[in-house]
């Protein structure tokens, strides 16, 4: 298959293929394992359902903020607290994969998306705390430039206005001010009311939103109507609809014309800041000659016992088969669909891997939602030895070119630990090296 | 604060409610005390059935005379609630073969609709009933929308000079030899203390009376049954279905306007605050609504929750299921006590009666003579004698729809509807939340269980100013914790899936369970 047909996945037809390495999963541990491969130069295929979780993520992401989940101990430095808790837990996806492993794939990653479109950024080994649309501060440790200013705004409780539009139902500036404000007392809500905006006789949506903005015209206007609500703010917060695909200079540019820092707060969904971090990673692989298969799950293992072969799918019209030599799961876990729970158990959903569950139902959940130490379910995945292998209940791996990566592995609550992200590059990065050395 | 009245109401359940307006109606000064928000014991959890009778028709004639009575009644004066959607009895091969004869010659004896249909006409009217059933029998009942009726009845009241007060528990009651002379109570949320003056007092307190019997000195011979109910995400069914036996668990399924609720049980409770349903009694009620109808097996089910019904306790050794689920008004005279009139027992059918009943009593103690107006006076939004339609009712509100103005998607609550419930909280003196919005609208009450639609709420709620500053996460943190019990015993499917989404965005994204 050529290049240009490759970069263009949703014209190519499902047929049957060889590849290195096949990589089932099109979130972020999925991606970032594809990416980690084919820079090494080899091929690889991509099997994606859905456009996986990142699309309701927001853009942000977290190392590990919150440790332990017992006593919900925030973070400032999260290489200190990977360190204690690969310490305290070998059996963690982080312990797993080492220290050392860890750190190589955020260095990798992080330098890979810095210098891209979304300029993503750091501050030093510290977390930092973006503002959030419910008017909470989420500590985290990498965010894109169109984020930034939020954090760095909190963090010298500077003079900022939040600025909202009439008619847009899931942000509301006066409850991210009204939250903060205890707090911050430089904060200020400004509603633009519907009238002000184009069409006022539509519903006004993130997509419309995103596409006046990606106009300088509109981009002139809103400004003028901000400009006079300034007064003493040095920092202007919008929710996360600043176009989709020149979002950093849209940012910009709103910054120069206002001159006073502009971020955006994600919205809970569509969350363009995860939105836009996914179809980068996709594109990117695109423009590589990765072929990521979407809209059809992989459907079957293949094995002659010992190894995994190939992957089938279901393509338009035929069953499509792709034969690898190592295969990459990063299924997710319940919401992407690697795991599904019946009222009597949990099972893995491709391989019916081994998953340990508390026996009695009444024992998934604790009996407050928002309490510690989380809930027992999250804890609930794939297990693996150190080479990412998922294993039976002996300790032993089922198939040797097999490695699972991302959410789906046990022993990790990545949403009390705010360390989602962390955990899929990580896993991703290290289930792809282990990938390639068994090629 | 310190209020005088003629009656006293305690008890802010349909019962209740129907007690207060019928004073109202009555001419009788009342005031109202509940200890929480409307229909907070068994009439907010319940199937929303609305008896015909069926269910009692075979060993307890009397109640399911009652039923029969009421059934007529409220359809007429309560239409507004109502959604008369008819009622299957079905029966399956391991049921008594006996029971239909018993049923049909029962149920002609005190004049209680009942129709046996062939089975290809019930096939037509119910497609998803199990082709196991044999019998079917068709029969009046209907589902009722216990929330709008309490609160139409409230209402009423209100406009007849009657007052309510919510959030206010009764803390104790003062005696002087065989009269209440002061009732305490203290609002709880502004901590204010209430005095209550009244020449008569009347507990419709539900599962509590005895507590309030307590406090004024008297025994009530009370036993709580808990009763766990399920809902699914769809509704499933357009007929309430029950099994045509004797009265036993998981046997009763109602069409509630958008979802399907399904239940009971019947357990010996001893804790009235912490009622939770495990897994054990969720997979009995599933396996009952199954045998009736298979889909309910696979259904998606977003929620449990368990009331108590408050038995009159005859002697011990009945079984729950065989106690009378009549009422009884009890005069507590004999005990020493002129000036406290209780009503217990009953169910949701026969609020009205038990209420006419019970302020018959009342009136009588004060020499006040005017007649129980209830039966004929329609309820308002009952006028015009239109019943509940689910259907058209989202028909309509889909026509008005189209800018974005919905706060709540599974039920369609538009901002407007929400607005006018906050008018009037906001003209109560009630606190401002979610959970009381849902309690008037539906808003919460769909697929995800106010996941979404809390959050959204919460942030309306900032941008009309009426939380103070930093209330907000406060309240959002309050309703995600209250939702929990009920959606804990639920989760595995496409509902765990959804509750994991939600879990991601609220501690993942938002850090709402962070150290703030």
């Amino acid at each position: 298959m050529s290049a240009s047909e490759a970069s263009s996945p949703r014209a190519a037809a499902a047929e049957d293929q060889q590849v290195d390495v096949i990589v089932i999963g099109g979130g972020l541990a999925g991606l970032a394992a594809a990416r980690r491969i084919s820079v090494e130069g080899r091929s690889v295929a991509v099997i994606a359902e859905s456009p996986g979780s990142l699309p309701y993520t927001s853009g942000a992401l977290d190392l590990l903020s919150v440790y332990p989940t017992e006593t919900k101990r925030v973070r400032t430095h999260p290489w200190e607290a990977v360190s204690e808790l690969i310490e305290r837990e070998p059996e963690h996806p982080y312990g797993r994969v080492g220290l050392g492993g860890v750190q190589r794939a955020w260095d990798d990653f992080l330098s890979y998306l810095s210098s891209g479109p979304l300029r993503y950024g750091n501050r030093g080994d510290e977390n930092q705390s973006i503002v959030t649309v419910a008017g909470t501060l989420k500590p985290t440790f990498a965010v894109p430039a169109t984020l930034m200013a939020g954090a760095e705004a909190w963090a010298q409780k500077r003079p900022t206005l939040i600025v909202g539009f009439d008619g847009l139902t899931d942000f509301s500036p006066e409850q991210v001010v009204g939250n903060l404000r205890p707090r911050w007392s430089g904060l200020r809500a400004l509603r633009l009311p519907r009238a002000s905006l184009p069409r006022p006789d539509q519903r006004l949506t993130v997509p419309m939103l995103a596409a006046e903005l990606a106009e300088p015209a509109f981009r002139e206007t809103l400004c003028e109507i901000i400009e006079p609500e300034l007064e003493s703010a040095r920092f202007v917060g919008l929710p996360s609809v600043l176009g989709f695909d020149q979002a950093t200079e849209i940012c910009d540019d709103l910054a120069v014309r206002l001159g006073v820092a502009v971020f955006e707060i994600p919205l809970l969904s569509p969350c363009y800041p995860g939105m836009r971090l996914a179809e980068l990673l996709k594109r990117d692989l695109w423009t590589a000659g990765v072929h990521i298969w979407q809209g059809a799950p992989a459907s079957r293992l293949e094995d002659d016992g010992s190894r995994l072969v190939a992957a089938w799918r279901q393509g338009r019209s035929k069953p499509q088969r792709i034969e690898a030599a190592a295969v990459v799961l990063a299924t997710g876990r319940f919401f992407g669909g690697g795991l599904e729970a019946t009222p009597h158990g949990v099972r893995e959903c491709l391989l019916d891997l081994p998953v340990d569950v508390p026996y009695c139902r009444d024992d998934w959940h604790m009996g407050t939602f928002l309490g510690a130490p989380g809930h027992p379910i999250n804890r609930v995945g794939v297990a693996v030895d150190h080479e990412l292998r998922p294993v039976d209940r002996d300790g032993r791996p089922g198939y040797h070119n097999l490695f699972a990566a991302g959410a789906l592995l046990a022993h990790h609550d990545w949403v009390r630990e705010k360390s989602g992200a962390g955990i899929s590059i990580a896993t991703g990065h290290a289930a792809a090296e282990r990938a390639l050395a068994v090629l | 604060m310190r209020i005088e009245t003629q009656v006293l109401v305690i008890g802010g359940g349909l019962t209740g409610a129907g007690v207060l307006r019928d004073l109202a109606l009555r001419g009788v000064a009342a005031v109202l005390l509940e200890r929480k928000d409307i229909n907070a014991g068994a009439s907010g959890a319940n199937h929303g059935l609305l008896h015909s009778g069926g269910r009692y028709v075979v060993r307890d004639a009397a109640s399911a005379e009652e039923c029969a009575q009421e059934n007529t009644i409220l359809k007429r004066v309560a239409a507004g609630c109502i959604e008369p959607t008819g009622g299957l009895f079905v029966a399956l091969p391991d049921d008594p073969d006996d029971y239909a004869g018993d049923f049909l010659a029962s149920a002609q004896r005190i004049g209680l609709a009942a129709q046996p249909l062939d089975l290809a006409e019930a096939r037509d009217l119910e497609p998803r009933l199990s082709p196991e059933i044999h019998t079917v029998i068709r029969v009046s009942d209907a589902a009722i929308n216990p929330f709008m009726a309490t609160g139409a009845n409230l209402d009423a009241a209100v406009a007849l000079g009657a007052r309510v007060m919510l959030h206010t528990p009764v803390i104790g009651m003062k005696r002087e030899g065989r009269r209440i002379v002061r009732v305490d109570a203290i609002h709880s949320r502004t901590g204010e203390s209430v005095e209550i003056v009244a020449e008569q007092v009347l507990s419709a307190a539900g599962p509590w009376v005895d507590r309030i019997g307590a406090l004024a000195g008297v025994d009530l011979p009370i036993a709580y049954s808990k009763g766990s109910l399920l809902i699914t995400n769809s509704r499933l069914v357009d007929h309430v279905i029950n099994r045509l036996r004797p009265p036993a668990d998981a046997d009763i399924i109602v069409p509630g306007e958008t979802v399907t609720i399904t239940g009971t049980t019947s357990v010996r409770v001893q804790n009235l605050d912490h009622l939770g349903t495990g897994s054990e009694e969720v997979d009995h009620i599933i396996a009952g609504a199954a045998e009736m109808v298979p889909a309910m097996a696979e259904a998606r089910y977003i929620r449990a929750y368990a009331g108590v019904r408050p038995l009159i306790l005859a002697s011990e050794a009945e079984s729950d299921r065989t106690l009378s689920r009549t009422f009884r008004v009890f005069d507590h005279a004999a005990q020493g006590l002129d000036n406290l009139t209780t009503i217990a027992g009953g169910k949701l059918t026969t609020y009205r009666l038990m209420a006419e009943k019970a302020v018959d009593q009342v009136c009588a103690k004060l020499g006040h003579s005017a007649a129980c107006r209830t039966a004929q006076e329609p309820l308002p939004g009952s006028e015009e004698g239109e019943h509940l339609d689910t259907a058209r009712r989202l028909e309509r509100l889909q026509r008005v729809n189209g800018s974005g103005e919905v706060l709540c998607e599974c039920e369609m609550i538009r901002r407007d509807r929400v607005d006018a419930v906050v008018d009037k909280l906001a003209r109560e003196q009630h606190l401002i939340e979610p959970n009381a919005i849902r309690l008037r609208s539906r808003l919460g009450m769909g697929a995800c269980q106010g996941g979404f639609c809390g959050f959204r709420t919460v942030g309306y709620l900032c941008e009309r100013g009426h939380l103070r500053e930093g209330a907000g996460l406060e309240m959002l943190q309050d309703f995600v914790e209250k939702r929990w019990g009920g959606i804990k015993p639920m989760l595995w499917g496409d509902q765990l899936r959804q509750e994991q989404l939600l879990e991601a965005i609220y501690c993942g994204s938002l850090n709402i369970d962070g150290d703030l």
